[in-house]
């Protein structure tokens, strides 16, 4: 099995009533790496992220993460162990304040909350909203928003990351934050599979950059 | 069949409301039974999906258990079919009643499926030719296409909280019931916040504007739709003769 941390292998998927979106589909992600998926609107770019979190299941095929596939898994199991970034930063965002939304999880599982209360005052450092760490969340912008929700997803100990669309909404100088600290955790050997449209960004990050065209692989760039 | 998928709108909400009507006013089995299957076919004949509704319905099968059991603790009335010691856990007066509050429910929601078969459209004129205030209208259509994304909004925030890592099959149920909360306050302030945009771009888009508002389309009730009425008149009448 390599050092492949997520291995798909041979899926199919199609919407009810809709157009076949993957059709015999593999792909080998790096668990060291980060990988970029490049593609139109409707290539299928979020609906496989969706497969590989276990959020969608595949209709043939399996897709296999650390080993495991992940139909044995729950979708806290598989939380555990991957980030997950939604294309829309509203989804994931439950706290009443900036730092709550960082340790309501936390708090929950009655975690040590010295602990966590200065990981995530440094996470917020880090990401640049720190100066926000009182406001609601709900009235921030939507890039405040993003950069919130990939604070809060690295809160966790986690293995590998997904982001959906991260930079969509982020300006230039926060863009360049998200680069940093994704060649950072990289550097800390946590892999990622970014989607995104913006082809900078992806030469930037990626390792391996991928063209994904109605649900097959185009051309991959190394 | 044609002439029912062409029914007013106006018509429909007049069965409607004189099925719900009846749904609360008749007490036995068999008359409730019988406006559940009458709905059914008008819903089938209106070009709804009756299958649907009723794989929808199956989930009442709990409300029909809770309130048959509560009605047999609670209510000493009736004969023991189930007893525990000296507490009666289901009784035959327990299972009617909760058989008739299922009948009574179903009825409701079937009959009101069948307002489902005309447009948005459609209906919003209907109520309007009614001289029902067109706010009212208007909030009526909004609260209808706001609820599916209420749900999927429910959905999508569940799924997020489960891929924060919390194990929902294995946590207690106090924090479960914790996570709930956190749950709860961000699909309301959202929704608080959406219906204030929505409430702007109605504003810009010129909501009440003028004093008469005035429609393109008007709907005309036509000899199918009065024989329709007429014939509901007089079922419902029997019904109520003969209860």
């Amino acid at each position: 099995m390599g050092d492949d941390y997520i291995q798909i292998g041979d899926i199919s998927f199609l919407y009810k009533k809709g157009k076949t979106i993957f059709d015999g589909f593999s792909l080998n992600l790096p668990g060291d790496k980060i990988s970029v998926i490049l593609g139109d609107n409707g290539s299928g770019k979020t609906t496989l992220t969706k497969l590989i979190m276990g959020i969608l299941k595949p209709l043939d095929g399996n897709v296999f993460i650390d080993r495991k596939n992940n139909r044995d898994l729950s979708l806290g199991e598989v939380g555990k162990s991957i980030g997950y970034l939604f294309q829309n930063p509203d989804h994931q965002i439950f706290g009443t304040s900036v730092l709550d939304q960082l340790v309501w999880s936390n708090n929950i599982l009655g975690e040590d909350r010295e602990y966590y209360t200065e990981k995530a005052n440094n996470l917020l450092n880090e990401f640049g909203i720190l100066d926000l760490k009182d406001r609601y969340p709900f009235y921030l912008s939507m890039g405040e928003k993003r950069m919130l929700a990939l604070a809060s997803v690295m809160m966790r100990d986690i293995r590998y990351l997904i982001l959906d669309e991260p930079t969509s909404s982020l300006d230039s100088e926060r863009v360049d934050i998200l680069i940093d600290k994704l060649k950072y955790l990289n550097g800390k050997g946590i892999g990622a599979l970014v989607i995104t449209h913006d082809f900078d960004f992806a030469k930037a990050i990626g390792h391996r950059i991928f063209h994904l065209e109605d649900g097959r692989i185009k051309d991959e760039t190394i | 069949m044609k002439p029912f998928r062409e029914l007013d709108p106006r018509s429909k909400i007049f069965y409607v409301a004189l099925v719900s009507t009846l749904a609360v006013l008749l007490n036995k089995l068999l008359p409730l039974l019988i406006l559940l299957m009458g709905s059914f076919i008008i819903l089938y004949l209106c070009g709804g999906n009756g299958i649907n509704t009723l794989y929808r319905l199956r989930k009442l099968i709990f409300i029909l258990v809770g309130i048959s059991i509560i009605q047999s603790i609670f209510n000493n009335d009736g004969k023991a079919l189930i007893q525990l010691g000296n507490i009666m856990i289901l009784t035959d007066y327990g299972l009617f009643r909760g058989l008739q509050f299922l009948l009574r429910l179903s009825v409701i929601i079937v009959s009101s499926s069948i307002l489902l078969t005309s447009t948005n459209r459609d209906l919003t004129q209907g109520l309007l030719q009614l001289r029902i205030p067109y706010e009212i209208v208007f909030m009526l259509l909004i609260s209808a296409k706001f609820l599916p994304l209420l749900r999927d909004e429910f959905k999508n925030k569940a799924l997020a909280m489960e891929l924060t890592g919390i194990d929902f099959k294995k946590v207690s149920l106090e924090k479960k019931l914790t996570a709930y909360k956190y749950l709860l306050l961000p699909v309301t302030v959202n929704s608080l916040l959406k219906s204030k945009e929505m409430a702007i771009a109605m504003e810009v888009r010129g909501f009440r504007s003028m004093d008469r508002r005035t429609s393109f389309r008007e709907l005309k009730l036509r000899i199918f739709d009065y024989l329709f009425i007429f014939l509901s008149v007089v079922l419902g009448s029997l019904f109520l003769i003969f209860k």
